[in-house]
């Protein structure tokens, strides 16, 4: 039927079917893509827009609905290319990291304010709960609104606040600037993969298994073929590439993987699966459409028949004889078993020491579950025999290897991978799926772009999940509290198929990382690696280190009740002391530098630690019983020196690269080797070029995400590394260059380069500094024109260079929760959240304060209400945001941060990891501080997520 | 996105709107949260939807002095409800129970009748319905109208009063007395923000502290949502103390049928709603708390 809609201020007719959702109206037929889809199904709020004034959720409203009425979306709110207040004060506070949910927040706060233009900060937080945010938390959203009620308040104008572009060179490492990167995310101009359209494209929808474990006995598409606008339904037959390969094997360990025909790598599951299935969520056909709402439509005409087999979800019923077995080549379902760690000489502390305290942990498996799911754009170049590849992934060049090399069978150099603006990922889309490839087929096949993007519902079979460890776990110490062994017997369960790099996490970041911040002489950790029929598992922020922390923290305070001492004593007296680094701590690492004392100590002052007995009684006379927690630690970061990363088992170097180049006019490039995902790279990367070369950032660009880009190869983003390896690259590349300068200045100056001087973007002789001068930019001219070099110079301004660091970095902190538990209802309370993080030299406070409130609110959503819920026949009930709660902004507390800064020796700048290393001392801290809550009881342990009727049933069963 | 194809009409009066939901696979659209969701997930087979927002007093609210009460339109969005002043004059429990239904998007947009209609029972709203007296107002397709209580709008079996081609005009929702103290307990699940157990309690109390007479709403809890006609009689004329309320809760319980389902089991909603009832008893007549 035919409407008329008035969008941001102009008038659209158009015939549109009654079933199109406005938001799909707005984006497919009226091309604003600001408005972003992410559950489809009214839960998460990014999809917001004003209709008639009012905020709706445009994925369920019907566009039909919209008739005659008026629109405002995020393209709408900057008038004549000026932000709004709103947009001005998410820039200054930092409230946008990724921006995929920065447009829907900014409508939805943009009607509270006009409502109410002086909001407590609780109200603020309550209308939040409308709009979820994952990575970036909600801290910032918050002070960003408060801020805006307050300039409208007082001014009605949008001024904004002065540029600190302006600011001297020396000042910017350490200097919170304002992202770069967000003006484009706050107006919703930014291009995610889903706004991603060519001409003639083709839109694919993908049919996954119904079953958890089944032989397939028959697949019809004849009908699907038959529906309007579908082009072709692809199955296995017509995918003929080799299966997805896995680039992580640990040396000297037996280990289970599946064949791979190129005979240089394992294998892991086919890219389409073809006889049976092994998890809810495998790729069987594909349909492809003219349309996306067609490609939908057909799927459902797909029959499949299937034959079910038995199902093992649990990691230690697999191993079991008897069980269910998934893979020929993995006999009890077991993909690896390793240990760290001396067996024998821990189990005879164990023997000796004068307590000992045992407990059965499960790190429950979590989904990492970003705003923004997965998609992929395919287009097939028949005359240069070239893909193009446009996915939302944090490894564009490992995608741009595994996929030409060793699934599709090309050369390297006839794919190219791009990557576009990224919503967040959490570490699921750090691997490589089966999608991608297939599109790169389908797209050859037929000749056309195609595209698919995922579903909320589609996401929870068909991505990556994780944790999932079940740990037995000793500790042993003496009756004074010296903790004298760790010993851990674990399970992790990594589903049907192992991902690229599936042993690195219960391996090496788990299995080195369980002594956490404390000096223990004999640390064990032996592992299975099961195959189970449940969606493979990742890593996810936070990745192993949260499952070692989390073991080690409880472990701690479960030891120091046993012992009746109370636990910051016992961890004090057990960190390692600052004299004793570089320090190895039994297992593998060599923990850079750090006073982990100082920051315990820091904290407890913070948090007020010392009042935890007043507050108990004040909040038992309310009928709350009150809990502290700490939770301590240290996190591997800066991944990595390539020969240790390579002696672990991974198939590739973690060096750092950069190439900077220096125009004719002056301005600097430069391409890093890494993938922002919300990190405000080009900003920090910024700053470290500025910084080095003394010029203003306004002259710097940060290019990133093209495979086709100035780098041939490079890494990635992950494990905390960015900064502290890719930043370092880009410095060193900087150095580079301005020994270029030097050099042609000492002949232009016929002086010899120790009488040269490089100071803020100039060159000049030390002995007549006003006279023998030229800019970064003449000298650029005059090298790249060069038509006067001297004798054996080669022209131009540019360079690589590459960082290996002798040694990871190991950030490290303590954080405290405090809580209420309502003992009747079991409802917990997270009253006060104080960090104390150490992420050695920190290059922008505000993008790494916004990143710690990401990692608390995970941690948060870890130790209370999250876990992926799955049926016993393998299927994922929490596939939507009604069923999987990540928390709401009302849920939380303001986070209190500080720092202390211990410099890393690993690297020039003294950088330490900061991305995801502050999650692990979340759930274990606020675990802890539930258990004190619940100490008078009798209680020891309750497993995450506490859920309110859990807590109760704990404490009915402790009054028995 | 939708799968199924469906007509879609928007009729301007109430008439022709009942006209065309007598038809085939017609499903009245007045929120469009709930239906909406259905539609994508293929679980109602809908042949056409009848929007009822274009029907200007199906969206009406008036105060009718003499008879007391405030007439409100069936499409009455929840915001409209919680800023409406009438209602937050005459009727303040309706207008804090809308103000707090799930997000501010979805106030927007869910309505009074369509929340009705829906059986969408776990939401606070009811707890308000139930505890005012609300009358709902509804038109068969032969166009003729009945009034039910909303106590009474859910049949035992859990099928509500309304018929194939009826429409849900408006709510009479009686002024609430002056003399009663109320106040509103619930949890919720974090996840869908639906109410794990909610429980409602309107009180008079005489001078000594004794109950005059209560009446209390349970929604979330129980299978549908419900007055506790046997605790109300059996409180009213007892002190308020936690142990009457207590023995009052554990001689009416057994007769309770609670829902289980994935956010909490039925034992625990049985124990939250004994809880919830001493707490919102308590409130209500301890701080004496007239709305």
């Amino acid at each position: 039927m035919r409407i008329a809609v008035n969008v941001n201020g102009s008038k659209y007719v158009q015939e549109v079917e009654p079933r199109l959702l406005l938001v799909d109206f707005l984006r497919d037929n009226l091309g604003l893509t600001g408005t972003k889809r992410g559950c489809d199904a009214g839960e998460c709020g990014v999809c917001t827009v004003l209709l008639n004034g009012k905020t709706v959720r445009s994925c369920s409203v019907l566009a039909v609905e919209a008739h005659e009425g008026e629109v405002t979306t995020i393209e709408g709110i900057a008038q004549d290319g000026k932000l709004s207040i709103l947009q001005e004060t998410f820039w200054e506070h930092h409230a946008v990291q990724n921006g995929f949910s920065t447009p829907g927040t900014i409508m939805s706060v943009s009607e509270l304010l006009r409502k109410n233009p002086n909001p407590s900060e609780k109200e603020v937080r309550r209308w939040l709960d409308g709009t979820l945010s994952r990575e970036t938390g909600y801290q910032n959203i918050v002070r960003a609104t408060l801020a805006a009620a307050e300039r409208i308040r007082s001014t009605g104008d949008a001024a904004s606040v002065a540029q600190p572009s302006q600011m001297l060179p020396a000042d910017l490492i350490g200097a919170s600037i304002k992202a770069r990167e967000a003006p484009e995310l706050l107006t919703g101009q930014a291009k995610f993969i889903a706004d991603i359209s060519l001409p003639n494209m083709l839109h694919v929808a993908i049919l996954r298994s119904e079953q958890g474990h089944a032989f397939i006995r028959r697949l019809d598409v004849s009908q699907a073929e038959k529906m309007p606008g579908v082009v072709k339904v692809f199955t296995a037959k017509d995918v003929q590439v080799m299966p997805l390969p896995v680039v992580w094997v640990p040396p000297g360990v037996e280990s289970h993987f599946l064949p791979h025909p190129s005979g240089m790598v394992p294998g892991s599951q086919t890219v389409m699966a073809e006889e049976r299935v092994r998890y809810v969520g495998e790729q069987l056909a594909a349909v492809v459409a003219e349309t996306r709402q067609q490609a939908y439509d057909a799927l459902h005409a797909i029959v499949v028949e299937y034959e079910p087999l038995d199902v093992v979800t649990d990691a230690e019923e697999a191993v079991k004889e008897g069980a269910p077995q998934l893979h020929e080549t993995a006999p009890n379902n077991i993909l690896a078993a390793s240990a760290f760690g001396d067996k024998e000489a821990t189990l005879k502390a164990l023997e000796e020491a004068e307590v000992v305290v045992e407990q059965r942990l499960y790190n429950q498996r979590m989904m990492q579950s970003p705003l923004e799911v997965r998609g992929a754009v395919a287009s097939y170049d028949p005359a240069q025999e070239e893909y193009t590849l446009w996915t939302n992934t944090q490894i564009p060049y490992p995608h741009r290897l595994l996929i030409s090399q060793y699934i599709l069978g090309i050369p390297f150099n006839k794919l190219r991978v791009i990557v576009p603006v990224m919503g967040e990922s959490l570490g699921c889309k750090g691997n490589v799926y089966a999608d991608s490839p297939l599109m790169c087929v389908i797209a050859k096949a037929l000749r056309r772009p195609v595209k698919w993007v995922d579903t909320r519902e589609g996401y929870s079979r068909d991505t990556a999940q994780s944790r999932d460890q079940v740990q037995y776990v000793r500790i042993a110490g003496t009756k004074d509290g010296k903790v004298t062994a760790l010993y851990c017997s674990a399970y992790s369960n990594v589903g049907a198929y192992p991902v690229i790099n599936a042993p690195g996490q219960p391996l090496p970041l788990i299995g080195r990382s369980i002594t956490g911040a404390y000096l223990i002489d004999h640390p064990y950790y032996e592992v299975k690696i099961v195959y189970t029929n449940k969606v493979p598992a990742s890593p996810m922020r936070g990745s192993g280190r949260a499952e070692a922390i989390f073991l080690v923290e409880r472990m701690i305070d479960l030891y120091a009740r046993k012992i009746g001492m109370d636990p910051a004593e016992v961890r004090r007296k057990n960190m390692v002391p600052p004299e004793r680094f570089p320090f190895q701590n039994g297992l593998g690492w060599v923990y850079d530098s750090g006073n982990y004392a100082a920051a315990l100590d820091k904290a407890l002052q913070n948090a007020g630690y010392d009042s935890a007995a007043e507050k108990k009684v004040e909040a038992r006379k309310r009928g709350k019983l009150f809990g502290v927690g700490i939770g301590s630690y240290v996190a591997v970061a800066g991944v990595g020196r390539s020969r240790k990363m390579g002696d672990e088992g991974l198939v590739s170097g973690t060096w750092g690269s950069a190439c900077m180049s220096v125009a004719p006019s002056g301005e600097v490039t430069v391409t890093t080797g890494s993938q922002p995902h919300g990190q405000s790279h080009e900003t920090t990367f910024s700053q470290i070029t500025a910084q080095e070369l003394g010029i203003p950032l306004e002259y710097i660009s940060v290019r990133h995400s093209d495979s086709k880009g100035a780098l041939y190869y490079g890494q990635a983003s992950y494990g905390s590394r960015s900064l502290s390896v890719e930043g370092i690259a880009i410095q060193k590349a900087a150095q580079k260059i301005i020994t270029k300068i030097k050099t042609f200045a000492a002949a232009a100056f016929q002086a010899s380069e120790e009488m040269i001087v490089y100071e803020k973007g100039t060159v000049y002789l030390k002995t007549a500094p006003d006279q023998a001068r030229m800019t970064l930019q003449q000298a650029a001219f005059a090298l790249w024109l060069g038509w006067d070099l001297p004798e054996g110079m080669e022209p131009g301004l540019e360079t690589f260079a590459y960082f290996d660091p002798p040694n990871f970095n190991f950030p490290f902190g303590t954080h405290i929760a405090m809580v209420e538990v309502d003992e009747q209802t079991g409802v917990v309370d997270l009253v006060k959240y104080v960090a104390v993080d150490d992420f050695g030299t920190v290059v922008n406070p505000l993008v790494v304060e916004a990143q710690t409130h990401g990692n608390i609110c995970l941690g948060v959503g870890q130790a209370l209400y999250e876990e992926a819920v799955y049926d016993d026949r393998g299927r994922v009930l929490t596939d939507g945001f009604s069923t999987y709660a990540i928390p709401r902004a009302s849920f939380l507390p303001d986070f209190e941060l500080s720092r202390t800064v211990t410099p890393s020796p690993s690297n020039p700048i003294g950088a330490k990891g900061a991305g995801d290393v502050s999650n692990p001392p979340v759930a274990p801290a606020i675990v802890n501080a539930v258990c004190d809550a619940l100490a008078d009881s009798g209680i020891k342990h309750i497993e995450m997520p506490l859920k309110p009727e859990k807590i109760w049933r704990a404490l009915q069963q402790s009054r028995v | 996105m939708i799968s199924a194809q469906f007509e879609y009409a928007a009729p301007t009066d109430v008439h022709a709107a009942a006209a065309l939901l007598a038809s085939g696979n017609a499903q009245a659209l007045s929120g469009g949260s709930s239906l909406i969701a259905e539609l994508k997930k293929r679980r109602t087979a809908v042949s056409l939807v009848v929007d009822l927002k274009r029907i200007p007093t199906l969206s009406e609210i008036k105060v009718q002095t003499e008879e007391r009460t405030l007439r409100i339109g069936a499409t009455a969005t929840f915001s409209e409800i919680f800023e409406n002043q009438d209602i937050v004059k005459y009727c303040p429990l309706l207008a804090q129970t809308a103000g707090c239904v799930a997000y501010p998007q979805v106030r927007n947009r869910k309505s009074l009748g369509g929340c009705i209609a829906a059986n969408d029972y776990s939401g606070e709203i009811w707890a308000a319905l139930l505890l005012s007296g609300a009358l709902i107002r509804i038109m068969n397709a032969e166009k003729s109208m009945r009034t039910v209580a909303a106590t009474e709008f859910f049949r035992r079996d859990g099928r509500s009063a309304l018929m194939k081609g009826d429409i849900i005009t408006a709510v009479d929702i009686p002024f609430q007395d002056s003399q009663a103290s109320t106040a509103y307990i619930k949890q919720s699940d974090p996840a869908s923000g639906k109410t794990i157990c909610g429980v409602g309690v309107a009180a008079t109390v005489k001078q000594a502290g004794v109950i005059d007479r209560c009446e209390i709403a349970v929604v979330g809890a129980t299978a549908l949502p419900m007055r506790l006609g046997k605790a109300e009689e059996k409180l009213a004329g007892l002190p308020v103390n936690k142990e009457n309320i207590a023995a009052v809760w554990n001689a009416v319980r057994g007769s309770l049928q609670f829902a289980e389902d994935f956010s909490a089991t039925a034992e625990y909603r049985d124990h939250l709603t004994g809880i919830f009832l001493q707490r919102a008893l308590m409130k209500a007549t301890e701080e004496n708390n007239h709305i």
